[in-house]
Order: structure tokens, then C-alpha cells, then sequence
């Protein structure tokens, strides 16, 4: 991930860890999450161009806080046991788009920095849930778990990355 | 100028924010409610056993109007039906715990034998008395079939009872047990009139 959107994308950290506990919950995390940042995206490129300064950040807060709720609205309509949850992580989405817009991440040139944020999200959600699946035991479910595969999750992805570089 | 046509935009997309979320929310009102409903009534019923009752119990409450027992209050209550007849009394039962307020939900049978227990809400220590509030807990469980009778003594080990405790949770145990305890006397006591109410709808 590129390191200008490096603090807008941890906010999904306590999502990740939150909503892995259950693949039902998980999917339903990820489905809003992309749903409200393609959403926030688009509006956002139309209000680019037409605003400027503060009036930009203003109408950024209100169309983020508008599509999480309205996300947040249609998944409790849809399925509403998954998504009780979801409430609190969803705030943070709100937070983390008004970040991303800020700094710029859905501008025309930043297609790549896009897609890699939607693969590395999906893809950390798809392992912690797995392997908190696999586990299945009750200390799988607690959030500390969560934390601690994701920490062995990053270390692996680094002695990766570190093998592969030319000494 | 410029200031008031960007003002004008950003009231815009403000009125048109707050209409779209008050129109989506009236729109998802009546779904959300619906399932909120269903999913409590799955979270109440499953004391009982499927097959055990044909009626909506949660339709029929019972005319208690929360009484004090000996250690704990009764909440509430709801009949079970099966074929027209009583099949089962459902109790909301409340006592002090641990850590706060355990609510309990303690079912029935027409012969004043428990069907089951469920923990509706507790604060008591992960872990230790915690458990009580798991699905499926083997010590919450062990009280189907008992009744007022067997055993004779409704009390832990310890207090020269018959249960046995849960580890590390004295005082949960405890509350737990007396809770059930009360609720079974309060059916002994008021079966008639728990069994047969008066209301007829």
C-alpha cells in the first residue's frame, strides 16, 4: 500500500479484527465497506470539481456519513443478525473515507492505490477469518485472537517480501 | 459570488443527504423491527422443546405483575399451548449475581418439571460465572428434568445441597440456583392460576 493512505487504511484495522469472528458477519462487513467507498468515491469526484477548500471537507463528512448510514440502514433491512454488530465499525468507515478523500486516494491517477486497498483488505479479512475459523475454539472468537493472527499474518508477509529481495 | 454557489452546493447535498436517509430509514423501519422481533422470539422460545407448544407464548403473557420472591423477581411470564391445552410455563426471572443483574429464563412443564434454562443477560466475569450466558453450557443444562422435589435440597455442595458449582463462579452458581428454585415454588404455588388464566382471547 502506498504510505500516503497508510493511517486512513489502519482504521480498518479494528474492523478486520471485530467483524472476523464470523464469516457471516465478515462478508457483510466487506460488501458495505466496498459499497460505501465506491459509493463515496463517485460522489466525491463530482463534488471535486465544483468545491474547494472547506466546503469540500464539509460536503466530503456529509456524503461519508450519509452512505454509511444508509449502508447501515439497508444491511440491518437485509440481514439483520449479521449486521448489529457492524454499527460501530461502520463509524470508523465513515472516518476512514472522509481520510481517503482527503489525502486524495480517489483522485483519476490513483486507480492502482485503489485496487491494491480493496486486495489487501480482502485479502486480510478472507485469512483472519479463516484461520479463526479453522481454530474454532472459543479463544478464536475474542478480539485478542484476532490480533495475535494478524501480527503472525504480517510477520509471515514480511519474511516473505525480505526472501525475496536481493541481498 | 463563488462562496454562494459553493454554500448553495454543499446545502444542497446536505438536504439531499438528510432526505435520502430519512426516506431509506422509513423505508427500512418496518423490515428492521420484523426481524429484531424474530430473532428475540428464537432467542426466548428455545427453551422450549419444537413440538412442545403450537402457540405464539410471547403473544400470551402471563398476569404477573413482577412479584419479589425469596432471592429473586420474577419479571414476567408467557403460556405455552399445545392443542388448546397448557403445555409449559416460561418465567423471566431476574436476581442479583456477581458482577450485576443475571436474567434468567426458566421454562416449565405442566407437571412442574424444567424444560430449561436460558441466560437472557449477566455481567458476570468472563470465564468464571460467564459460562452461564454460553449456548449450550453443560451446567445450565443439567437443570432440565429437575424439579421442586428432586433434588430435595436447592443448594450447592457447599451449602450442603446437591449441586455442584461451577469453577471459580461460587456466587453465580448460587444466584442461578436460587433463582430456579424460586420460580419453581412460585409454579408450585400458583399453578392454577398460572396454568389456567382467566383472560380468554
Amino acid at each position: 500500500m502506498t504510505k500516503p493512505f497508510a493511517l486512513a487504511s489502519l482504521l480498518l484495522l479494528p474492523a478486520l479484527l471485530g467483524v472476523s469472528a464470523t464469516p457471516s458477519g465478515a462478508a457483510m462487513f466487506w460488501v458495505s465497506w466496498m459499497l460505501i467507498v465506491t459509493l463515496h468515491g463517485w460522489s466525491c469526484g463530482w463534488v471535486r470539481n465544483r468545491l474547494s477548500g472547506h466546503w469540500r471537507l464539509m460536503a466530503n463528512v456529509l456524503l461519508a456519513t450519509t452512505w454509511v448510514s444508509c449502508a447501515y440502514l439497508v444491511a440491518q433491512a437485509l440481514a439483520f443478525a449479521p449486521s448489529t454488530g457492524l454499527g460501530a465499525y461502520l463509524a470508523l468507515i465513515a472516518m476512514q473515507c472522509v481520510l481517503l478523500e482527503h489525502d486524495g486516494l480517489f483522485a483519476a491517477n490513483q486507480r492502482r492505490a485503489r485496487l491494491q486497498l480493496i486486495a489487501v483488505s480482502a485479502g486480510l479479512l478472507v485469512a483472519i477469518t479463516v484461520a479463526r475459523f479453522l481454530l474454532a475454539s472459543s479463544i478464536a472468537m475474542l478480539a485478542p485472537t484476532g490480533f495475535i493472527l494478524l501480527g503472525l499474518l504480517l510477520a509471515g508477509w514480511q519474511a516473505w517480501t525480505q526472501r525475496r529481495k536481493p541481498h | 459570488m463563488k462562496r454562494t454557489s459553493q454554500a448553495l452546493i454543499v446545502l444542497l447535498i446536505a438536504v439531499g443527504a438528510v432526505g435520502l436517509t430519512i426516506g431509506l430509514q422509513q423505508l427500512t423501519a418496518k423490515p428492521i423491527a420484523e426481524q429484531q422481533r424474530a430473532l428475540q422470539n428464537r432467542a426466548l422460545l428455545d427453551v422450549l422443546p419444537t413440538g412442545g407448544y403450537d402457540n405464539q407464548p410471547l403473544e400470551h403473557p402471563l398476569g404477573i405483575t413482577s412479584p419479589m420472591l425469596d432471592n429473586s423477581q420474577l419479571l414476567g411470564g408467557y403460556l405455552a399451548t399445545l392443542a388448546g391445552k397448557p403445555s409449559a410455563v416460561v418465567l423471566r426471572s431476574q436476581i442479583d449475581g456477581y458482577g450485576g443483574r443475571i436474567e434468567l429464563l426458566i421454562a416449565i412443564d405442566r407437571n412442574a418439571k424444567l424444560l430449561g434454562v436460558k441466560t437472557l443477560a449477566h455481567t458476570e466475569t468472563p470465564s468464571l460465572g460467564g459460562h452461564i450466558g454460553e449456548s449450550g453450557n453443560a451446567w445450565i443444562a443439567a437443570f432440565k428434568g429437575l424439579s421442586l422435589e428432586n433434588p430435595q435440597a436447592w443448594a450447592l455442595k457447599r451449602d450442603s445441597g446437591q449441586f455442584d458449582q461451577m469453577v471459580g463462579a461460587t456466587i453465580t452458581s448460587r444466584a442461578v440456583i436460587n433463582a430456579i428454585h424460586d420460580a419453581l415454588r412460585y409454579f408450585d404455588g400458583h399453578r392454577q392460576a398460572l396454568l389456567e388464566p382467566t383472560d380468554h382471547d
